[in-house]
Protein backbone atom coordinates (compact mmCIF):
# COMPACT_ATOMS: atom_id res chain seq x y z
CA UNK A 1 0.00 0.00 0.00
CA UNK A 2 1.04 3.29 -1.09
CA UNK A 3 0.54 7.16 -0.12
CA UNK A 4 -0.63 9.19 -3.05
CA UNK A 5 2.64 11.12 -2.48
CA UNK A 6 5.23 7.84 -2.87
CA UNK A 7 3.26 6.94 -5.76
CA UNK A 8 3.26 9.99 -7.61
CA UNK A 9 7.18 10.13 -6.68
CA UNK A 10 7.63 6.48 -7.40
CA UNK A 11 6.06 6.91 -11.10
CA UNK A 12 8.27 10.24 -11.88
CA UNK A 13 11.85 9.10 -10.32
CA UNK A 14 12.66 7.94 -13.87
CA UNK A 15 13.00 11.97 -14.92
CA UNK A 16 15.77 12.45 -11.78
CA UNK A 17 18.32 12.02 -14.28
CA UNK A 18 17.20 14.72 -16.38
CA UNK A 19 16.21 16.56 -13.32
CA UNK A 20 19.75 16.47 -12.75
CA UNK A 21 20.69 18.27 -15.74
CA UNK A 22 18.22 20.79 -15.21
CA UNK A 23 19.77 21.29 -11.61
CA UNK A 24 22.77 21.73 -12.96
CA UNK A 25 21.86 24.34 -15.72
CA UNK A 26 20.37 26.42 -12.73
CA UNK A 27 23.00 26.22 -10.73
CA UNK A 28 24.90 27.50 -13.23
CA UNK A 29 22.77 30.59 -13.11
CA UNK A 30 24.03 30.65 -9.28
CA UNK A 31 27.83 30.61 -9.86
CA UNK A 32 27.58 33.49 -12.52
CA UNK A 33 25.75 35.44 -10.02
CA UNK A 34 28.34 34.96 -7.37
CA UNK A 35 30.30 37.69 -8.55
CA UNK A 36 27.57 39.99 -8.18
CA UNK A 37 27.37 39.86 -4.89
CA UNK A 38 31.33 39.55 -4.25
CA UNK A 39 32.90 42.89 -3.52
CA UNK A 40 33.91 44.88 -6.15
CA UNK A 41 38.09 44.77 -6.79
CA UNK A 42 40.13 48.03 -7.44
CA UNK A 43 40.65 47.24 -11.18
CA UNK A 44 36.84 46.16 -11.77
CA UNK A 45 35.79 49.61 -9.95
CA UNK A 46 38.02 51.57 -12.64
CA UNK A 47 37.38 49.41 -15.03
CA UNK A 48 33.71 50.63 -14.30
CA UNK A 49 34.49 54.45 -14.22
CA UNK A 50 36.33 54.30 -17.36
CA UNK A 51 33.52 56.22 -19.81
CA UNK A 52 33.28 58.58 -17.21
CA UNK A 53 37.38 59.08 -16.93
CA UNK A 54 37.04 59.37 -20.34
CA UNK A 55 34.41 61.96 -20.39
CA UNK A 56 36.38 64.15 -18.00
CA UNK A 57 39.26 63.79 -20.27
CA UNK A 58 37.87 65.17 -22.95
CA UNK A 59 36.37 67.94 -20.95
CA UNK A 60 39.74 68.93 -19.37
CA UNK A 61 40.99 68.95 -22.76
CA UNK A 62 38.57 71.31 -24.31
CA UNK A 63 39.36 73.68 -21.33
CA UNK A 64 43.29 73.34 -21.62
CA UNK A 65 42.63 74.38 -25.53
CA UNK A 66 40.39 77.27 -24.67
CA UNK A 67 42.95 78.47 -21.82
CA UNK A 68 45.94 78.57 -24.02
CA UNK A 69 43.83 80.54 -26.49
CA UNK A 70 43.25 83.26 -24.32
CA UNK A 71 47.41 83.26 -23.64
CA UNK A 72 47.51 83.81 -27.13
CA UNK A 73 45.37 87.24 -26.97
CA UNK A 74 48.05 89.65 -26.01
CA UNK A 75 50.24 87.93 -28.56
CA UNK A 76 47.77 88.75 -31.14
CA UNK A 77 47.66 92.46 -29.98
CA UNK A 78 51.39 93.00 -30.20
CA UNK A 79 51.49 91.61 -33.66
CA UNK A 80 49.46 94.85 -34.96
CA UNK A 81 51.86 97.56 -36.02
CA UNK A 82 51.59 100.67 -34.14
CA UNK A 83 51.49 103.16 -36.81
CA UNK A 84 47.96 101.85 -37.39
CA UNK A 85 46.24 101.83 -34.08
CA UNK A 86 44.84 106.13 -34.52
CA UNK A 87 45.20 108.70 -31.88
CA UNK A 88 43.04 109.04 -27.93
CA UNK A 89 41.60 112.28 -29.64
CA UNK A 90 40.24 110.50 -32.81
CA UNK A 91 39.15 107.77 -31.32
CA UNK A 92 36.81 109.93 -28.62
CA UNK A 93 35.70 112.32 -31.90
CA UNK A 94 35.08 108.87 -33.34
CA UNK A 95 32.59 108.14 -30.59
CA UNK A 96 30.90 111.24 -30.06
CA UNK A 97 29.66 111.02 -33.61
CA UNK A 98 28.82 107.49 -33.47
CA UNK A 99 26.69 108.74 -30.37
CA UNK A 100 25.03 111.55 -32.20
CA UNK A 101 23.95 109.62 -34.85
CA UNK A 102 22.77 107.25 -32.04
CA UNK A 103 20.08 109.57 -31.13
CA UNK A 104 19.88 111.09 -34.06
CA UNK A 105 18.38 107.85 -35.15
CA UNK A 106 16.18 107.26 -31.66
CA UNK A 107 14.49 110.65 -32.04
CA UNK A 108 14.31 112.18 -34.98
CA UNK A 109 12.42 115.09 -34.42
CA UNK A 110 14.29 116.34 -31.76
CA UNK A 111 17.36 119.15 -31.75
CA UNK A 112 21.08 117.65 -31.76
CA UNK A 113 21.91 116.91 -28.65
CA UNK A 114 24.12 120.13 -27.09
CA UNK A 115 27.14 118.97 -25.04
CA UNK A 116 26.43 119.69 -21.40
CA UNK A 117 27.59 122.64 -19.70
CA UNK A 118 29.85 121.94 -17.45
CA UNK A 119 30.38 125.05 -14.62
CA UNK A 120 33.66 124.82 -13.10
CA UNK A 121 33.33 125.34 -9.23
CA UNK A 122 34.67 128.66 -7.68
CA UNK A 123 37.15 129.40 -5.16
CA UNK A 124 35.94 128.53 -1.74
CA UNK A 125 36.36 132.57 -0.70
CA UNK A 126 33.34 133.51 -2.45
CA UNK A 127 31.34 131.18 -0.97
CA UNK A 128 32.23 132.30 2.36
CA UNK A 129 31.63 136.05 1.74
CA UNK A 130 27.57 134.87 0.31
CA UNK A 131 27.37 133.13 4.07
CA UNK A 132 28.81 136.58 5.07
CA UNK A 133 25.74 138.07 3.43
CA UNK A 134 23.36 136.18 4.18
CA UNK B 1 5.17 10.58 11.32
CA UNK B 2 6.23 13.95 10.51
CA UNK B 3 4.68 15.48 7.70
CA UNK B 4 6.09 16.34 4.02
CA UNK B 5 5.31 19.95 5.32
CA UNK B 6 7.08 19.66 8.31
CA UNK B 7 9.56 22.91 9.09
CA UNK B 8 12.90 21.55 7.54
CA UNK B 9 16.23 22.77 8.30
CA UNK B 10 16.54 24.02 4.49
CA UNK B 11 19.82 26.14 3.63
CA UNK B 12 17.45 29.37 2.76
CA UNK B 13 20.07 31.57 4.65
CA UNK B 14 23.30 29.84 2.79
CA UNK B 15 21.46 30.47 -0.91
CA UNK B 16 20.60 34.07 -0.20
CA UNK B 17 24.39 34.77 0.12
CA UNK B 18 24.68 33.37 -3.29
CA UNK B 19 26.42 29.71 -1.85
CA UNK B 20 26.32 26.86 -4.69
CA UNK B 21 26.26 23.94 -2.17
CA UNK B 22 23.69 25.63 -0.52
CA UNK B 23 21.43 26.19 -3.63
CA UNK B 24 22.25 22.94 -4.80
CA UNK B 25 20.62 21.22 -1.65
CA UNK B 26 17.47 23.08 -2.47
CA UNK B 27 16.84 22.25 -5.69
CA UNK B 28 17.70 18.40 -4.58
CA UNK B 29 14.74 18.64 -2.19
CA UNK B 30 12.51 20.42 -4.36
CA UNK B 31 13.50 19.06 -7.83
CA UNK B 32 11.27 15.96 -7.68
CA UNK B 33 8.06 17.27 -5.65
CA UNK B 34 7.85 20.15 -8.20
CA UNK B 35 8.95 18.33 -11.31
CA UNK B 36 5.69 15.81 -10.21
CA UNK B 37 3.65 18.52 -9.56
CA UNK B 38 4.68 20.45 -12.81
CA UNK B 39 3.84 17.38 -15.16
CA UNK B 40 0.57 16.16 -13.82
CA UNK B 41 -0.77 19.91 -15.20
CA UNK B 42 1.21 20.05 -17.83
CA UNK B 43 1.57 16.18 -19.24
CA UNK B 44 4.58 16.90 -21.10
CA UNK B 45 7.68 15.84 -20.50
CA UNK B 46 10.30 18.36 -21.12
CA UNK B 47 7.70 20.88 -20.89
CA UNK B 48 7.82 19.94 -17.66
CA UNK B 49 11.25 20.06 -17.03
CA UNK B 50 11.69 23.15 -18.67
CA UNK B 51 9.18 24.73 -16.37
CA UNK B 52 11.28 23.11 -13.74
CA UNK B 53 14.48 24.52 -14.57
CA UNK B 54 12.79 28.22 -14.93
CA UNK B 55 11.62 27.88 -11.71
CA UNK B 56 14.45 26.88 -10.21
CA UNK B 57 16.35 30.03 -12.33
CA UNK B 58 14.00 32.21 -11.15
CA UNK B 59 14.40 31.31 -7.61
CA UNK B 60 17.69 32.62 -7.94
CA UNK B 61 16.82 35.92 -9.27
CA UNK B 62 14.16 36.77 -7.08
CA UNK B 63 15.38 35.01 -3.47
CA UNK B 64 15.67 38.64 -1.91
CA UNK B 65 11.45 39.13 -2.65
CA UNK B 66 11.12 35.61 0.19
CA UNK B 67 10.45 37.53 3.35
CA UNK B 68 10.06 34.32 5.39
CA UNK B 69 12.86 31.41 4.99
CA UNK B 70 10.17 28.56 6.26
CA UNK B 71 8.30 29.67 3.32
CA UNK B 72 10.92 28.41 0.46
CA UNK B 73 8.59 25.51 -0.46
CA UNK B 74 5.07 27.00 -1.22
CA UNK B 75 6.93 30.19 -2.44
CA UNK B 76 9.38 28.01 -5.29
CA UNK B 77 5.88 26.10 -6.12
CA UNK B 78 3.88 29.57 -6.78
CA UNK B 79 6.64 30.28 -9.09
CA UNK B 80 6.16 26.78 -10.88
CA UNK B 81 2.07 27.50 -11.17
CA UNK B 82 2.64 30.57 -12.55
CA UNK B 83 4.91 29.55 -15.15
CA UNK B 84 2.05 26.82 -15.79
CA UNK B 85 -0.43 29.40 -16.04
CA UNK B 86 1.44 31.14 -18.33
CA UNK B 87 1.65 27.87 -20.51
CA UNK B 88 -1.50 27.19 -20.45
CA UNK B 89 -2.17 30.90 -21.22
CA UNK B 90 -0.23 30.61 -24.50
CA UNK B 91 -1.92 27.36 -25.41
CA UNK B 92 -5.07 29.88 -25.13
CA UNK B 93 -6.60 27.21 -23.04
CA UNK B 94 -7.86 29.87 -20.03
CA UNK B 95 -11.10 28.67 -19.55
CA UNK B 96 -9.83 25.58 -18.20
CA UNK B 97 -8.36 27.33 -15.28
CA UNK B 98 -12.36 29.09 -14.16
CA UNK B 99 -13.81 27.16 -11.46
CA UNK B 100 -16.56 25.14 -11.47
CA UNK B 101 -18.29 24.71 -8.70
CA UNK B 102 -19.49 27.19 -6.38
CA UNK B 103 -21.36 27.30 -2.98
CA UNK B 104 -19.66 27.53 0.69
CA UNK B 105 -16.47 25.90 1.08
CA UNK B 106 -16.57 22.79 2.50
CA UNK B 107 -13.92 21.69 5.34
CA UNK B 108 -11.11 19.11 4.20
CA UNK B 109 -11.95 16.11 5.79
CA UNK B 110 -8.95 14.26 5.42
CA UNK B 111 -5.02 14.05 4.93
CA UNK B 112 -3.16 13.13 2.11
CA UNK B 113 -2.04 9.97 3.35
CA UNK B 114 -5.54 8.88 4.27
CA UNK B 115 -5.83 7.73 0.75
CA UNK B 116 -4.01 4.41 0.74
CA UNK B 117 -3.80 3.01 -2.51
CA UNK B 118 -2.39 -0.83 -3.52
CA UNK B 119 -0.06 -1.72 -6.59
CA UNK B 120 -3.09 -3.15 -8.79
CA UNK B 121 -4.87 0.82 -8.28
CA UNK B 122 -1.93 2.48 -9.16
CA UNK B 123 -2.85 3.28 -13.05
CA UNK B 124 -6.22 3.98 -12.17
CA UNK B 125 -5.76 6.63 -9.53
CA UNK B 126 -3.27 8.30 -11.78
CA UNK B 127 -5.75 7.77 -14.55
CA UNK B 128 -8.47 9.09 -12.44
CA UNK B 129 -6.52 12.06 -11.48
CA UNK B 130 -5.83 13.00 -14.64
CA UNK B 131 -9.25 13.49 -15.57
CA UNK B 132 -10.18 15.86 -12.88
CA UNK B 133 -10.02 19.91 -14.07
CA UNK B 134 -6.90 21.42 -13.63
CA UNK B 135 -7.71 23.46 -10.60
CA UNK B 136 -8.69 20.96 -8.80
CA UNK B 137 -6.25 18.65 -9.85
CA UNK B 138 -3.56 21.28 -8.89
CA UNK B 139 -4.51 21.51 -5.54
CA UNK B 140 -5.04 17.47 -5.09
CA UNK B 141 -1.38 17.79 -6.02
CA UNK B 142 -0.24 20.43 -3.68
CA UNK B 143 -1.97 18.64 -1.03
CA UNK B 144 -1.07 14.69 -1.68
CA UNK B 145 2.75 15.92 -2.84
CA UNK B 146 3.91 18.38 -0.45
CA UNK B 147 1.07 18.19 2.42
CA UNK B 148 0.98 21.95 1.66
CA UNK B 149 -1.71 23.77 4.17
CA UNK B 150 -4.72 25.59 3.03
CA UNK B 151 -2.96 29.14 3.54
CA UNK B 152 0.48 28.03 1.35
CA UNK B 153 -1.86 26.37 -1.41
CA UNK B 154 -3.49 29.82 -1.75
CA UNK B 155 -0.76 31.33 -1.92
CA UNK B 156 0.80 29.22 -4.75
CA UNK B 157 -2.13 29.01 -6.45
CA UNK B 158 -3.28 32.96 -6.21
CA UNK B 159 -6.98 32.27 -4.99
CA UNK B 160 -8.69 32.63 -1.51
CA UNK B 161 -8.41 30.01 1.14
CA UNK B 162 -12.55 29.35 0.78
CA UNK B 163 -11.72 29.05 -3.03
CA UNK B 164 -8.84 26.00 -1.67
CA UNK B 165 -11.18 24.55 0.41
CA UNK B 166 -13.78 24.20 -2.07
CA UNK B 167 -11.64 23.04 -4.90
CA UNK B 168 -9.97 20.13 -2.29
CA UNK B 169 -13.12 19.06 -1.40
CA UNK B 170 -14.47 18.62 -4.63
CA UNK B 171 -11.97 17.54 -6.15
CA UNK B 172 -11.34 14.64 -3.09
CA UNK B 173 -14.91 13.72 -3.91
CA UNK B 174 -15.16 13.50 -7.76
CA UNK B 175 -11.61 10.92 -6.98
CA UNK B 176 -14.00 9.61 -4.50
CA UNK B 177 -16.82 8.61 -7.05
CA UNK B 178 -14.97 7.94 -10.10
CA UNK B 179 -12.62 5.70 -7.84
CA UNK B 180 -16.19 4.16 -6.83
CA UNK B 181 -17.32 3.76 -10.58
CA UNK B 182 -14.55 1.88 -11.32
CA UNK B 183 -14.53 -0.09 -8.60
Amino acid sequence: MKTPRELLLERHRGAEHKLAAVRGAALATVERREPDSAPMSWREWLRSLRWHAAGLGAAWLFILLLNLGAHRAPEMMAAIPPARIPPPQIIMASLRENRRQLSALIEPDAPAAEPQKTFPPGPRSERREEMRMV
Amino acid sequence: MLGVAEIEQLPVTQARRGDAAAWDALFRRYQLPLYVYVFELVRDEQTSLDLVQESFINAVRHLGSLRDDAKFGSWLFGIAHQKCIQRWRKQAREEMLRDEFAGAPAEVEAGPDDVLIREEQEAEFMSLLNQLPPPQRSVLLLHFVEDFSLEEIAGITAVSIGTVKSRLHYAKKALRRLWEGQS
